[in-house]
């Protein structure tokens, strides 16, 4: 018995002396050391942390990374280091980790909503530097304010209690990029001798034909249409959809996959009728990436959503097989199958990411001076005109010095050649992409910088046909507590209505399944997070 | 003057300590690990109760009391995903806790020691493979097109088989794949207690006339029994703790109603990147944490009750 | 034990004998599924249809494991890391546990049920990683070594098969004058051999294809151990993203591209050798289990 007591009381003396030797440990370290200032002729060590995506991870041996470096040191004498983490959590946890610990790198990207809060949250307890006061001397940011507007600056920077704790990025009025939802294989459409559809109807009978007259490497009749599951098919709907993302209709905001309903319906019974016509590939929602490539690679489907990844390797596969064929998926051009989508214009502004964009740097190590020479370095290099540099080479030829602006700018030669990149030929249907052939997809990834186009509106039209807009201010401002909790609800039963949808046996069922969406959402409380996005919108001063 | 009963109890128990001296000095290290790397992090539980702000600390952070547990049993699906982490765990736990033992008892009737010692070392070849690989290749194989279902219907079974579109193939197919990875490798504890058992035991046994299946019962069952029992409870108490690179690797939208552990159902709700999700983590974790200790505790029980004594 | 039956019969069942082929068979075929794979050329893998042998023999898979400027160093990393631990863990476990053996300990009872606790329960990674900060554990080797050393489940372990060792030949010992320690070294652990090279094995299996903590808690890259750098390996080499390799092959031939896949495959083929060549090794101590000059009950 008196073991038992003393067993006892030593185990809760245990637990208490940890909760008490943990309370006088778990200090948030040492913040705002007070750092010294790097001589002038030293560089100046910029420790940067990244979140990435296995998309786009380099490494130091990439030679993009090795030019950025090369650009920092010698336009301003920075020492660029870029260490990446995976997104989601293990990023998470590391930031978690610094913040909890104060070992703070030397700058944080801010890549999307998520990387948001947590500077917010580093800014306000004042581990980052404010960008407020010096923005206004660089050269880049009046023409920057010039180009987009105080909105959009607001829109796509961290700004919470006033202050701008990540840089901005230059914007510029480029034109929406493909690839588009759909992509084809270009010679089963030679094949078949039909024309990029251009709304729901010719889709169909293009997939019809691939059926009746295309076989796959063995001769077998084919199911023209597969997906990698969900990677990317919610592309394919944004052509009934307009937007899978929020937008802004007026004094309304809506999450485009969740709130159309006509439009989704309508998408849903024209999936609901290949599915059951035996036009789709019934292991789309259940095959891995790996069994989706395979089928590709040996041409048992012709029709699928554009991914990176799959669509890549599968190209990558054909080329491998026959060089310069013409075997290989290429992006349709986007269409609407919805007259009544919300008017959007070709025209969009859309933000362009240089490397610097939305960087925040924070006080570990970067004394005030420091903190002045970076703000120089990025001054430039957060050029759109620089991202664009690094991403096309430095031949000088493209460029010239502009003396008024103080700045490099890129020639009519250049426009040219953009014209024959890859990156063109490929969003024009005109020749495959594919990791293979493409610089520019190296300089992708680390720049975030979408492909460029000629200020042609005419050929854009011929090529792109409209599409929408993902920037606007309910996609970039932070996401409330309401959204965070219910958000993830409300896209899993999405997703369990739509496969729902798909695989009915029949159109009736198909609708009946759509038409319980609404009471669905309501239900998860997707009017509450629509409520909190309006308000935060209104906080940040954009409605 | 007589010395107080108090005292005398008090040397004694001194005096004790100082006969047993060596068996601290054996204690002490592993005590000592034990304290600063495992009791002392243990304030982090402090965050279960907390919308903990790492910059703020667990001390500073703003209490919200059982907030966090409430949210967590009010997510919609939640006893849906509990009840799958159940019967997955369970039935991986039926078929999977016997294969290993009846693994080493085979190997231990294999009299060629080549072949004993190869099919040894094949067999726990597959644990090295991770479940990301694993599912991969389990997924090539059994696909509509693939081998199982080629042979499937090469043998005259008809249709082939959506193994991985039909929610009812997925709890057998997660058992089996778990069984084929982790037996040979769990078997080999299993054999190194079965060597030790005292050869003159199974000569008694020969005397006696026992055949060869009496002899497994009466010999060499009993003697691996307190590593049985052992592995038993602390299999039992980590019923919940289904494995989650396995399940997660193996889910797709059509088998979700009951691939959905409690895990990936947490990863895929929870999983925004956020700081915040720090206090619903760890109380997921701590609900986790006490279900396996009462599972432990029961399982512990049952075990003395049985005559095995307490495995702790 | 062998020796009995072999009085009986001159061979193993036939039944189990099948049984043990289809059994291995299962086992190994999709390693060396694996091992086909990383040899074929890694888009032409995408095609399928590669079962038996590869149909276009390529070495870029492990050119690109092998190119990493890390993965010497990691190795040495890994191979310290294991023996280290392998060595450590069932060392002081097995201490601890010989300990609780001992039924007249005073307080025995506090230090059998202490070791439930961290069993289940855990605080969460930040008060670890402050806790490592603290002590300076952060970006070192030891890292890897020092908070990892004591694992209740291996104590348990060795508990439970000492249970199983005779008194008497402790007692026998101690008449001889030997202290606890002494009885420990000399006369338990030779007969508990079996159970140590077990628990070494787990050990060093564990601590082999360990990635976690280098990725968490060591930013110096050349103090990754090999999981972890082969980790990295495969994400620098998506088809979304090139790394500074390919890209200058991409201009030339096409053999020498690969795909996080293959560059997998040949990862797993590179980790799993290393202990496949070492297990059969330690085989023998789970072969012999005589106890030496033990006290005949």
């Amino acid at each position: 018995m008196k073991k038992d007591l003393w067993m006892k009381r030593a185990l809760t003396f245990l637990l208490a002396s940890a909760l008490a030797v943990g309370s006088t440990s778990c200090t948030s370290g040492d913040t705002n050391k007070p750092a010294s200032d790097t001589p002038e002729s030293e560089p100046i060590v910029l420790n940067m942390h990244r979140s990435t995506t296995t998309d786009n991870y380099i490494d130091e041996n990439n030679p993009t990374y090795q030019k950025l470096h090369q650009q920092a040191l010698e336009e301003a004498n920075v020492d660029l280091q870029i260490t990446y983490f995976d997104w989601g959590d293990n990023y998470t946890q590391k930031l978690t980790m610094y913040a909890a610990s104060g070992d703070l790198p030397s700058g944080v990207w801010v890549l999307g909503a998520s990387d948001m809060e947590i500077i917010n949250k580093m800014g306000t307890h004042g581990f980052l530097y404010d960008w407020t006061d010096v923005v206004n001397d660089t050269a880049n940011y009046p023409t920057l304010m010039e180009n987009a507007g105080e909105e959009f600056i607001k829109m796509s920077v961290c700004q919470e209690d006033g202050k701008l704790y990540g840089f901005p990025a230059e914007t510029h009025k480029a034109y929406p990029h493909a690839p588009g939802g759909i992509s084809l294989r270009k010679d089963w459409l030679e094949q078949v001798n039909m024309e990029y559809p251009t709304n729901e109807d010719e889709l169909y009978a293009v997939i019809k034909a691939f059926a009746e007259q295309c076989t796959d490497v063995n001769g077998n009749p084919v199911t023209p249409v597969s997906f990698p599951q969900w990677d990317n098919f919610i592309f394919w709907l944004n052509s009934w959809l307009g937007t899978s993302m929020w937008y802004q209709d007026g004094d309304t905001v809506g999450y485009g996959k969740y709130a159309k309903q006509d439009q989704l319906e309508a998408a849903l019974v024209f999936l609901n009728k290949l599915w059951n016509e035996g036009l789709m590939d019934q292991e789309s929602f259940t095959h891995t990436t790996e069994q989706f490539i395979t089928k590709g690679a040996n041409s048992m489907f012709g029709v699928s959503t554009f991914s990176y990844a799959a669509t890549y390797s599968i190209n990558d596969s054909f080329y491998a097989e026959e060089p310069g064929s013409d075997k290989y998926f290429v992006s349709c051009p986007t269409f609407s199958c919805y007259d009544e989508l919300p008017a959007e214009e070709v025209n969009s502004v859309e933000i362009v990411s240089s490397p610097f964009n939305r960087i925040a740097i924070t006080k570990q190590g970067i004394s005030e001076n420091d903190f002045k020479r970076i703000v120089k370095a990025i001054d430039w290099i957060g050029t759109y005109d620089a991202s664009l540099m690094l991403l096309m080479g430095f031949e000088d030829e493209d460029w010239y010095y502009d003396e008024a602006t103080d700045r490099k700018l890129r020639t009519d030669e250049w426009t040219q050649k953009v014209t024959e990149s890859s990156t063109y030929q490929y969003n024009a249907g005109l020749c495959y992409w594919s990791s293979l052939n493409s610089n520019a997809q190296a300089m992708y990834d680390l720049l975030n910088c979408i492909c460029v186009r000629p200020s042609d509106v005419e050929s854009v039209q011929n090529i792109q046909g409209h599409q929408i807009a993902v920037t606007s201010a309910p996609n970039v401002v932070t996401a409330g507590p309401v959204e965070k909790s219910k958000m993830t609800l409300v896209e899993d039963a999405w997703k369990q209505m739509v496969i729902g949808a798909i695989s009915a046996p029949s159109e009736a069922e198909c609708r009946n399944v759509v038409s319980q969406w609404p009471q669905t959402m309501e239900d998860l409380g997707y009017n509450e997070i629509v409520e909190e996005k309006v308000d935060i919108c209104k906080d940040y001063g954009l409605m | 003057m007589k010395e107080k009963p108090a005292d005398r109890s008090l040397r004694q128990f001194w005096a004790r300590v100082v006969k047993n001296r060596w068996f601290y000095v054996c204690l002490f290290p592993g005590f000592i690990l034990m304290l600063l790397f495992n009791y002392l992090p243990l304030y982090g539980l402090l965050g279960a109760f907390q919308a903990y702000d790492p910059f703020e600390g667990f001390f500073a952070s703003p209490w919200v009391g059982l907030d966090n547990f409430t949210q967590l049993f009010s997510l919609p699906d939640f006893g849906n995903v509990f009840w799958n982490t159940i019967t997955i765990g369970f039935w991986t736990f039926v078929f999977g806790f016997p294969a290993p033992v009846i693994l080493a008892l085979l190997f231990n009737e294999i009299l060629e020691p080549r072949f004993k010692k190869i099919t040894q070392t094949i067999s726990y070849i597959p644990n090295f493979i991770s479940w990301v690989v694993a599912s991969g290749i389990f997924y090539k194989f059994l696909a509509t097109d693939g081998a199982v279902n080629d042979l499937l219907v090469a043998v005259g079974m008809g249709e082939p088989i959506n193994f991985f579109g039909e929610p009812s193939w997925f709890v057998p197919i997660v058992v089996i794949t778990s069984i084929w990875k982790g037996v040979g490798f769990s078997s080999i504890l299993y054999l190194a207690v079965l060597t030790n058992i005292d050869p003159g035991l199974y000569e008694a046994a020969d005397i006696d006339g026992a055949g060869k299946l009496k002899k497994i019962w009466c010999v060499t069952l009993p003697g691996m029994m307190p590593t049985i029992a052992l592995v038993l409870v602390m299999n039992l108490s980590s019923l919940l703790n289904v494995n989650f690179d396995q399940v997660y690797t193996m889910q797709n939208s059509m088998n979700i109603s009951v691939s959905d552990t409690m895990d990936t159902y947490m990863f895929r709700i929870a999983m925004q990147g956020q700081i915040s999700d720090y206090s619903r983590g760890m109380a997921m974790g701590l609900f986790r944490a006490i279900i396996c200790l009462f599972l432990f505790l029961t399982a512990n029980g049952l075990s003395k009750k049985m005559g095995n004594g307490s495995v702790v | 034990m062998a020796r009995t039956t072999l009085k009986r019969r001159r061979h193993t069942n036939v039944l189990i004998i099948l049984f043990m082929i289809l059994f291995s068979f299962l086992c190994i075929y999709p390693f060396y599924y694996i091992l086909v794979l990383s040899l074929n050329d890694a888009t032409d893998a995408m095609r399928g249809g590669i079962y038996w042998w590869p149909r276009e023999i390529s070495l870029a898979s492990y050119k690109t494991v092998f190119r990493n400027q890390y993965l010497f160093n990691s190795f040495l990393i890994s191979v310290a890391r294991v023996l280290i631990m392998s060595v450590l863990v069932p060392l002081v476990c097995s201490l601890y546990a010989y300990a609780l053996c001992h039924t007249e300990l005073p307080g025995r009872k506090f230090f059998r049920w202490i070791l439930v606790i961290p069993m289940y329960v855990g605080g969460g990674i930040i008060p670890f990683y402050l806790l490592l900060r603290e002590m300076h554990l952060t970006d070192t080797f030891w890292v890897y070594i020092i908070p990892y050393i004591f694992g209740s489940y291996n104590v348990l372990l060795f508990r439970s098969f000492f249970s199983g060792v005779p008194g008497s030949l402790r007692e026998s010992a101690l008449l001889d004058g030997a202290n606890e320690l002494v009885v420990f070294f000399k006369i338990i652990f030779p007969v508990s051999i079996p159970v140590f090279a077990a628990v070494a094995l787990f050990t060093a299996v564990g601590n082999w294809n360990e990635w976690m903590v280098g990725q968490l808690f060591v930013a110096d890259s050349k103090l990754y151990p090999m999981a972890t750098v082969l980790l990295q390996i495969i994400r620098s080499t998506n088809s979304g993203g090139i790394s500074g390799v390919s890209v200058s092959q991409l201009i030339g031939s096409s053999s020498d591209r690969v795909t996080p896949e293959s560059v997998r495959y040949a990862m797993i083929v590179v980790t799993t050798l290393p202990i496949l060549l070492v297990y059969p090794l330690l085989q023998k101590y789970f072969i012999h289990g005589i106890m030496i000059g033990s006290v005949k009950e």
